[in-house]
């Protein structure tokens, strides 16, 4: 038998990688609200391979459910890190995109990307349960072409994002 | 109701107001407040809903408020007191109500009102690595603030 190139192996790879994507389960918002009808019975997210999960070293989404202040961002930073290869990051709501309603609030970060890389965006305050899995479906589609790379952008300009959670965490 | 009302105006130096059923106000001054709160709780005002400031920043004044229940009488007390803006000291009531000791500490970080007796009061609580001058108080400009540390997105602009 041949044997099969890298360009084979990652496209098998991440073939099987969108068929099964677990999400931790950390909530900072309100937009964790939309969740329960999207895992539960009404809409059920399972069936599209998804599911829910507690600790971030078996994950492979991180869910920003909504607004973030300085201090919520130190603990997601942590989790984010703690998560192992390949992990995909989704800044739902409007809060995560410019802050929202609370764009001029001292306590609250207007730009996610500056810290963490962001996947894929999904707008709306708040966005429905529908909203929520077309973008895991549009995530599915960008790991099955290659182009999810947050988590390699990550390591390739860590100083860059270093030096911006350092500006707000101090 | 009006049992309640008379017991609470027999108290010294204190102002009643009843705004509505079941919503007294009682105006006291600041060296009066922890006695005036001390009396409320022996009439049966057990509870200590909210304790909370606000900032009457062209009076030159905080007002430190206190919201008591009784569940005796199902009646709110809510006891004002003024304090001077430039020189924010008061006495503590956790001695009288305990959960007071949390609020103090909030009331404290937020409009740097000091509590005297109150040894964590001053301690940081919420905000981390805070610098400027309390948050809720009036002058404190919130949009400077975030044009300052953080960036804000045009609606032209991409993902990073």
């Amino acid at each position: 038998m041949e044997k099969m190139t890298e360009e084979q192996v990652r496209t098998i790879a991440n073939m099987l990688r969108k068929r099964s994507l677990w999400m931790i389960h950390y909530c900072t918002g309100c937009g964790a609200m939309e969740l329960p009808p999207t895992m539960t019975s009404r809409y059920d997210m399972e069936r599209f391979g998804m599911s829910p999960y507690v600790t971030p070293r078996q994950c492979d989404i991180l869910l920003v459910t909504g607004y973030l202040n300085v201090k919520t961002l130190r603990r997601l930073i942590t989790v984010y890190e703690q998560m192992l290869d390949p992990k995909y990051v989704i800044g739902f709501g409007s809060c995560t995109l410019n802050g929202g309603v609370y764009w001029d609030s001292y306590a609250v970060i207007k730009r996610l990307d500056r810290y963490i890389p962001v996947d894929v965006y999904i707008a709306g305050c708040m966005p429905r349960p529908e909203a929520v899995m077309s973008a895991f479906k549009h995530l599915m589609e960008l790991i099955d072409s290659g182009k999810a790379n947050g988590y390699k952008l990550y390591k390739k300009n860590l100083a860059y994002y270093k030096e911006n959670q350092r500006k707000v965490l101090g | 109701m009006m049992d309640i009302v008379n017991q609470i105006k027999e108290l010294d130096n204190v102002k009643v107001t009843v705004q509505r059923e079941n919503r007294i106000f009682v105006d006291v001054d600041k060296d009066r407040v922890i006695g005036t709160l001390y009396s409320l709780k022996l009439m049966g005002f057990h509870q200590l809903s909210v304790q909370n400031a606000v900032d009457w920043i062209k009076e030159g004044e905080f007002e430190v408020f206190y919201v008591l229940y009784s569940h005796q009488y199902k009646v709110n007390v809510i006891v004002r007191t003024r304090v001077d803006r430039d020189n924010p000291i008061m006495e503590t009531a956790e001695k009288i109500y305990p959960s007071a000791h949390t609020w103090e500490r909030e009331i404290t970080e937020m409009f740097g009102i000091k509590f005297k007796g109150n040894d964590e009061s001053g301690k940081p609580f919420i905000l981390e690595n805070w610098k400027e001058i309390p948050p809720l108080r009036k002058d404190f400009d919130s949009v400077k603030y975030c044009n300052e540390h953080f960036v804000f997105r045009h609606s032209e602009e991409g993902n990073e």
